[in-house]
């Protein structure tokens, strides 16, 4: 392990103790929050991928119900249907601090408005096998939006704790034993020193005599 | 109109029936391994369309389309009387409305969802919406687009489209039909009026919604009213058609649906059977020598030509099981 470059003094060396004591604690402070990170990401991890398999599942079978009733008539009928659309959702995305991670916490609003229209679309050129799609993404549409919610969260997560972990593993295996050695240098050092200084005083004692 | 003078049109329409896809054809475009497969049927048919660009958009509506304006554009030449081509081409009269409509309320450019394919050209659909006004539409159609023009600048309801273009779709529907004053054409607008509501009535009921909601979508251009219609939603979708629809020339199938079904009735089974009935009704009127019903049959036949075609290329391009693929097809002209 390479030694820092600095002068063996006695300043240096109180310095590079302070430090070693500042990156000790900052090791054991960013380990702890490492660790909380995991834990956190674990349990989210586990919560996505359930949801994730239960969304994947239900949207195929909504989608393949849907391409169905789709093809059922034609394509510009049903573009024409949801060409405007007739309810509008409010995204208000706040944000909530895990660990010092920022991560969204989205509320979706639909218009109080647009509720009060129970006309989705226009009946003539749909058909109920369309209704079932419908309402079958209707159902899926908040647990997907949930989904979007905690995968980004996940994402923000993992790139935290990589953060972290870098920061850790450069404080246990770099910084601290650069520290550690330097301090061991400098003291050899200066105990080197110490020791000339002594002979050189018993030299020139002895000169005199 | 005399009924000889559909003689010729219906001469006509026997060598056009002869190029309709067969049972067979079907068959082979459902146990194809794929699209391609699927496509290479069609290549022996009046559907002309380039394979490789179908292949790589998998725009089907295209080609599909083309072939359906084709012989809507040869049959307005050549029937005695347009409007019975209409009661089938106002569809997508409507639906083009409905398009334009929304165009000029939200200002949207929405012109790739127009399908050119009606008596009256785009052109004058287009001048009545911006105008308000037109000579050459039939004045049931000008008032259904001043009144959802009207709405949508009173209350700002987008859906005002949707609700006057459905309703005057029906009212011009019976409008022709009473014009073409012909027993069996008013028998079918009946049957096809009636029919449509019960459908809707039963989505809606499916879907919980109100009463208000009911008597905005449904027609009162049937031969069964619209507030009976209503009443009779409140005790469920089983008592819409036990007290209104069992007395109809078609009951017996209905009542199927209900016996198989005891206190609810499942929107998409009854669509099937619906689509049977009128399927039935129209195969009788293929058989007629004279008048405007074979023609009427014919364009039904094509339609649904269309859909199945597009429902098997659809379902070969999203590997849909073949079985749910037969379980949708429409009815088939032909033995």
């Amino acid at each position: 392990m390479a030694r820092l470059n600095v002068k063996p003094t006695r300043m240096e060396l109180s310095k590079l103790k302070d430090r070693l004591a500042i990156s000790t604690r900052g090791h054991k402070l960013l380990k702890d929050k490492q660790d909380e990170l995991m834990r956190q990401f674990i349990t989210l991890i586990r919560k996505n991928n359930t949801l994730r398999d239960e969304v994947e599942k239900e949207l195929t079978e909504a989608m393949k119900a849907f391409v169905v009733a789709k093809s059922l008539t034609n394509e510009a009928f049903i573009e024409e249907l949801f060409a405007v659309p007739g309810k509008s959702i409010t995204l208000d995305i706040q944000e909530k601090n895990i660990m010092s991670v920022m991560v969204p916490e989205m509320n979706f609003t639909v218009d109080e408005d647009d509720k009060q229209s129970e006309m989705q679309y226009g009946l003539l050129n749909s058909n109920s096998e369309l209704d079932d799609s419908i309402d079958r993404i209707n159902v899926i549409l908040p647990k997907l939006l949930k989904l979007s919610e905690i995968e980004k969260t996940c994402q923000l997560m993992a790139d935290e704790i990589e953060k972290t972990r870098r920061r850790v593993n450069a404080l246990e295996y770099l910084k601290i034993p650069q520290l550690k050695e330097t301090i061991h240098y400098i003291q050899m050092k200066l105990e080197e020193d110490e020791r000339a200084s002594i002979t050189r005083i018993m030299k020139v004692k002895d000169m005199g005599q | 109109m005399q009924d000889t003078q559909y003689k010729g049109v219906n001469t006509l329409l026997r060598v056009y029936e002869t190029k309709l896809l067969l049972r067979d054809d079907y068959e082979k475009m459902l146990r194809a391994e794929g699209l391609r497969e699927a496509l290479e049927v069609l290549k022996s048919t009046e559907y002309l369309f380039d394979e490789h660009d179908v292949m790589e958009n998998k725009n089907f509506d295209r080609f599909l389309i083309q072939r359906v304006k084709n012989i809507y554009d040869e049959l307005f030449e050549v029937t005695p009387d347009s409007e019975v081509i209409q009661i089938f081409s106002l569809r997508y009269s409507y639906h083009n409305l409905k398009v334009l409509l929304k165009q000029r309320f939200t200002g949207l450019d929405l012109d790739h969802l127009l399908i050119p394919i009606g008596k009256n050209p785009l052109s004058t659909l287009r001048q009545l919406v911006n105008a308000r006004q037109s000579d050459d539409l039939n004045p049931v159609m000008v008032e259904g687009v001043q009144l959802a023009i009207e709405d949508y600048e009173t209350y700002g309801r987008l859906e005002a489209a949707d609700v006057f273009m459905d309703t005057y779709f029906y009212k011009h529907m019976r409008k022709i039909c009473d014009r073409l004053n012909n027993p069996t054409i008013s028998q079918m607008a009946d049957v096809l009026i009636d029919l449509d509501n019960l459908s809707t009535v039963v989505r809606s009921i499916h879907q919980n919604k109100s009463r208000s909601f009911l008597h905005t979508v449904l027609s009162s251009s049937g031969s069964i009213s619209k507030k009976a219609i209503i009443d009779a939603s409140e005790q469920g979708a089983v008592a819409v058609l036990n007290q209104l629809y069992l007395d109809k020339p078609y009951a017996s199938r209905l009542q199927a649906v209900v016996n198989d079904q005891k206190d609810d009735l499942d929107p998409m089974v009854l669509d099937k059977v619906i689509d049977e009935t009128i399927d039935e009704l129209m195969e009788e009127a293929t058989f007629q020598a004279f008048g405007p019903m074979p023609v009427i049959a014919f364009l039904f036949f094509v339609e649904k030509e269309v859909a199945n075609i597009r429902l098997i290329l659809v379902g070969k391009d999203n590997q849909i099981d073949e079985n749910i693929l037969r379980e949708r097809m429409r009815p088939i002209y032909g033995p």
